[in-house]
């Protein structure tokens, strides 16, 4: 079966990116596929190369960073909800004059039209509300 | 099992903060199941009477927070690839938070 | 033509779920889709009249997207009635033409359609 997931929850301050990813490992593990991961509101951080966690914690966007590149997961982050958080990719900080880009490589800036796309052409979608 | 026509209803929040639960439960159709996560695991603690048949609770939400031997008997304990499991079998999912 | 139920249960203000999720209605129906929204819980407050636009607000004013639904052919709009019950809101104060529909009939009706996003 094919599913997408919607994320909306910060990967720092809410569990549903963590949810998310078990979610994910599961459903690849189940034989299923992801067509695409769609990372909405605050969870757009985890594109976000940049990130440093405690030691004793797991650092959430890396480790979707490599389940993504590890498996070749379709990962967008919504373009509207990362300009306005400052989750930028090469592009957007040449388009926008910005001093950095801090996206990671397999992450794709895109619209909403993304995720519409997926809710129409999966079998189901699931989402991980903040 | 496979109830393709019902909706599998996904809670995320605590039910003593929010009205997560008490919507969910509204709109709860009996061939519908649900399933306590994240923090709405501690809906799991109190006795009810549950609108549908299948109630289930993640059990890694459960643990993390202390309150496994609380939870009420007719609720069951999931994990990730059952969680997955019940999605595929559900036509559609909703989330509450 | 495919159908999509979006069922929108945030307030307007208090976070940017309101807005976003219409945008996900507003982008359906650029697809080609026949969308409806389904209004509960706060989501209700996002129907009410008059709301002003407050200089400096960090939430995006609702009045665009919700003017914009009739102009994407998002037409079929619903509101729980006991959220407008427990609000004391009267369904005829509401800024737009939505229809009444009891809980315990949502079940059902979501059914019917082949996507159903809850934000």
């Amino acid at each position: 079966m094919k599913f997408s997931l919607l994320v909306l929850g910060s990967p720092q301050s809410s569990p549903a990116v963590a949810s998310a990813l078990k979610f994910a490992q599961a459903s690849l593990a189940s034989g299923h596929e992801l067509f695409r991961v769609f990372f909405f509101h605050d969870a757009v951080a985890t594109g976000n190369a940049l990130t440093v966690a405690p030691q004793d914690q797991t650092n959430i966007p890396r480790a979707w960073q490599e389940f993504g590149a590890r498996h070749n997961i379709d990962m967008v982050l919504c373009i509207s909800s990362a300009l306005r958080r400052g989750v930028v990719d090469q592009r957007e900080a040449e388009r926008y004059s910005l001093a950095a880009a801090n996206t990671h490589a397999d992450f794709e800036l895109s619209g909403l039209g993304q995720w519409v796309e997926a809710m129409m052409l999966s079998d189901r979608i699931v989402t991980f509300g903040a | 099992m496979t109830t393709q026509k019902s909706t599998l209803h996904l809670l995320q929040k605590s039910p003593f903060n929010s009205d997560a639960l008490a919507s969910c439960l509204r709109v709860c159709g009996p061939d519908d199941a649900i399933v306590l996560m994240q923090d709405g695991v501690y809906a799991a603690t109190q006795h009810r009477d549950w609108p549908c048949q299948k109630v289930v609770v993640m059990s890694e939400d459960l643990a993390e927070r202390g309150i496994a031997d609380s939870m009420q008997p007719e609720i069951t304990r999931i994990d990730y690839t059952e969680l997955v499991a019940l999605c595929s079998e559900h036509r559609h999912s909703q989330s509450w938070f | 033509m495919k159908t999509f139920l979006l069922i929108s249960r945030h307030s307007p203000y208090g976070s940017s779920y309101a807005g976003e999720a219409l945008d996900i209605a507003l982008s359906a129906a650029a697809f080609d889709i026949q969308v409806s929204v389904l209004f509960m819980d706060d989501g209700v407050y996002q129907l009410t009249r008059d709301q002003q636009v407050a200089p400096g607000a960090a939430i995006k004013h609702l009045a665009a997207p919700l003017g914009a639904l009739p102009l994407y052919d998002i037409q079929d709009l619903w509101v729980e009635r006991e959220s407008l019950d427990c609000r004391q809101i009267r369904a005829e104060t509401l800024a737009q033409p939505a229809k009444l529909i009891a809980s315990a009939k949502i079940a059902d009706f979501t059914n019917r359609f082949d996507r159903v996003l809850t934000i």
